[in-house]
């Protein structure tokens, strides 16, 4: 919201550069011109970042009414004028923050994960017990140096078995 | 404006992580164990495994009938590892702070061994006769390990789960 109104006067441009609607001309034109100019590169970078985020958002067909009021709407309101261009901020700004909502709720609620995710958590599991079996490794050498190999033999297997046999869970 | 949608975005996906924090903290077995990032940096693994993947991995493990009950009944696990280099004090006061706070939220002291350099302690939380969490904590001069698995946890599952899976791990 702080970007300098030359920042703004680019903002076609980029958009126009990320939908690939330049000419090469007007694209070496901009690329020079964000050589010279901080602000201008760094809002090139940002759209790209944006669009890249915006890439890997999983997309769903809008329904059928929404694409046909889409299609109503004139190719030339595209081209608006400075105080146009801030309400055009503001739809985009409130559309990204449903599509983040949307993104929130999908993954409080998922379809379900993946499995690349399913074999990551199970890696993941793994390593835990990893850690925990490491535990377990030195709780069961303390129990033996003190109360020596014969006596600890029966518990130092596994620390979940001292747990289970000092509950009797494993009784059924 | 991009940086600003940039922001929203990140601010919603962290908010999703969040919530699922939010969601763990909210079951009985859930332990606090405090910040120990700014005197070791960023732990050296960080695990939360929420409820929601772990039933999925119950439904992954059909073929395994124990595992599947495990995981079935596991509503998250988490674990905290951070590299101490000998500095092993910060994680044993840690670690005491801990304990005190379990032994007096009704957690019951299971496994503790205690030497000058190095320390285990292992509780775990019951409702009757079901357990609802289990923690191990444990430091040396290497690292501090902090384990919480919530749910149902049946002991003798979780031990042939740890002999089933190849989790001899050199660490």
């Amino acid at each position: 919201m702080n970007e300098s109104p030359d920042t703004n006067g680019w903002e076609d441009q980029i958009g126009a550069l990320l939908d690939g609607e330049l000419t090469d001309e007007q694209a070496i034109s901009l690329r020079a011109a964000a050589e010279h100019d901080p602000t201008l590169a760094r809002a090139i970078d940002g759209a790209i970042e944006l669009r890249q985020i915006m890439s890997k958002i999983p997309a769903e067909p809008a329904p059928r009414r929404l694409r046909k009021q889409l299609r109503q709407i004139p190719r030339q309101s595209r081209v608006v004028d400075r105080s146009g261009f801030l309400q055009l901020r503001w739809v985009m700004a409130s559309a990204t923050a449903a599509i983040a909502v949307t993104i929130a709720i999908s993954q409080m609620w998922p379809q379900g994960p993946t499995d690349a995710q399913i074999t990551q958590a199970r890696q993941e599991f793994n390593l835990v017990l990893a850690y925990l079996a490491r535990a377990n490794r030195k709780t069961s050498n303390s129990i033996r140096l003190n109360i020596g190999h014969g006596f600890a033999g029966p518990v130092t297997k596994n620390t979940v078995r001292i747990i289970s046999n000092q509950f009797g869970l494993d009784k059924e | 404006m991009n940086r600003w949608m940039i922001a929203i975005l990140a601010a919603t996906l962290s908010l999703t992580a969040m919530a699922q924090q939010e969601e763990l903290k909210a079951l009985p077995g859930y332990v606090e164990f405090g910040e120990l990032s700014s005197v070791y940096g960023e732990p050296k693994v960080m695990i939360n495994i929420g409820g929601t993947i772990l039933k999925f991995m119950s439904a992954a493990t059909k073929d395994d009938p124990v595992a599947a009950k495990l995981f079935k009944g596991l509503q998250g696990v988490r674990i905290n590892v951070y590299s101490t280099a000998g500095q092993t004090g910060p994680a044993m006061e840690q670690l005491t702070k801990v304990k005190d706070i379990l032994m007096n939220d009704d957690w019951e002291p299971i496994v503790q061994v205690k030497e000058s350099d190095e320390e285990v302690q292992i509780f775990m939380k019951l409702d009757g006769e079901a357990i609802q969490g289990l923690v191990v904590m444990a430091v040396d001069g290497e690292e501090a390990v902090f384990i919480n698995i919530l749910g149902m946890i049946e002991p003798s599952q979780l031990s042939e789960v740890m002999e089933k899976f190849d989790v001899d791990v050199d660490l």
